[in-house]
């Protein structure tokens, strides 16, 4: 679906549509707050009162302390997620197609680039760079293979990222919980971003009427 | 009602222990189930499901309110408060909550219709 305010290629930098992006984004961040860490850490808050209590000793007999443990290294495990996911991903001053090529060689990712390295679109200054840089930084983030590739036709840019044998459901998750960081970045710089059950793309410009009438890519 | 695994595990390990009958579901369409085919007497209610909210299920059941409704959840402003009195929450606890206060809604409970709640 498209964002009702896509701007076909013309970058929104009003000053509304900015602060509406930052509360949209505030409110997300909020919920991935709530549906892990304080979820995680609800559970290890209740089990450390069971132990105080003495409850738990004699309906498992090894309920606690171990049990503690983990909970709290999971809340850490997914501490380490958000912290990663937030984490600014600078592409270092190169341009995207050479930062997403070494992105995906540090992670086993693999990796199609048909646009040369110079294209001005695609320069470290450019908005819509850093906004396919973030994508592909936290999208592919974890265990698996996925397949990513960037590309030019008939002047639209398209990026995705396609599941292979990836565990889809940890991967979704985590889409899913990205999924307005990503449509909130997509819609600042006038591209499309639709996420699939394997698949996550962006098209820029953002096409006029349906996603049907974009060129095909590939 | 509480689809995070370790916190619906420990309040039913703690409420089975101080002599309640309880069942716990994980999603609103097992909620609003539950509560068709047998009277309750305590709802304990996480807000945030994969398919609805607390505030959903009881005013789904609304027709037959619980004596005891507490509703549990990481949001805790003013509004979700004031949400969760409109729904028929009778208490509204902030993650991660204290069993203190489980146990305080239990004695306001049993005080206000001098019956022992949920054993």
């Amino acid at each position: 679906m498209i964002p009702s305010h896509s701007t076909n290629g013309q970058e929104d930098f009003s000053p509304l549509r900015l602060i509406s992006e930052l509360e949209e984004q505030q409110e997300w961040f909020a919920q991935v707050l709530h549906r892990t860490l304080c979820q995680s850490l609800s559970g290890a808050n209740l089990l450390l009162q069971l132990l105080e209590r003495g409850n738990g000793a004699s309906t498992a007999d090894a309920l606690p302390w171990q049990d503690l443990r983990q909970s709290l290294s999971g809340s850490m495990q997914e501490l380490h997620g958000i912290m990663d996911w937030l984490r600014a991903h600078p592409m270092a001053g190169i341009p995207l197609p050479i930062a997403l090529r070494e992105l995906a060689a540090s992670r086993g990712v693999a990796f199609f680039c048909d646009i040369p390295e110079a294209c001005p679109a695609l320069q470290p200054g450019s908005a819509l760079a850093r906004v396919i840089y973030f994508l592909a930084s936290t999208g592919t983030w974890g265990k698996g293979r996925l397949q990513m590739q960037l590309s030019h036709r008939n002047g639209v840019i398209s990026f995705f990222l396609k599941s292979e044998d990836f565990d889809k459901t940890d991967w979704l998750q985590r889409i899913e919980l990205l999924e307005p960081a990503l449509q909130s970045r997509a819609r600042i710089v006038g591209a499309s971003f639709t996420v699939t059950s394997d698949e996550i793309r962006l098209i820029y410009p953002a096409p006029r009427t349906s996603l049907e009438d974009v060129p095909c890519s590939h | 009602m509480e689809n995070h695994a370790d916190t619906a595990k420990y309040l039913q390990l703690y409420l089975s222990e101080t002599g309640h009958q309880v069942d716990v579901v994980s999603t609103l369409t097992g909620g609003i189930a539950a509560l068709s085919g047998k009277n309750y007497e305590v709802v304990i209610s996480d807000l945030g499901l994969p398919d609805g909210t607390g505030w959903d299920l009881l005013k789904a059941t609304a027709h037959q309110p619980p004596l005891l409704a507490i509703a549990i959840s990481g949001y805790g402003t003013s509004n979700d408060r004031k949400r969760s009195r409109q729904a028929g929450f009778h208490f509204h606890l902030l993650k991660p909550f204290n069993l203190d206060e489980i146990d305080h809604a239990f004695r306001e409970a049993e005080a206000q219709t001098a019956l022992p709640v949920g054993t």
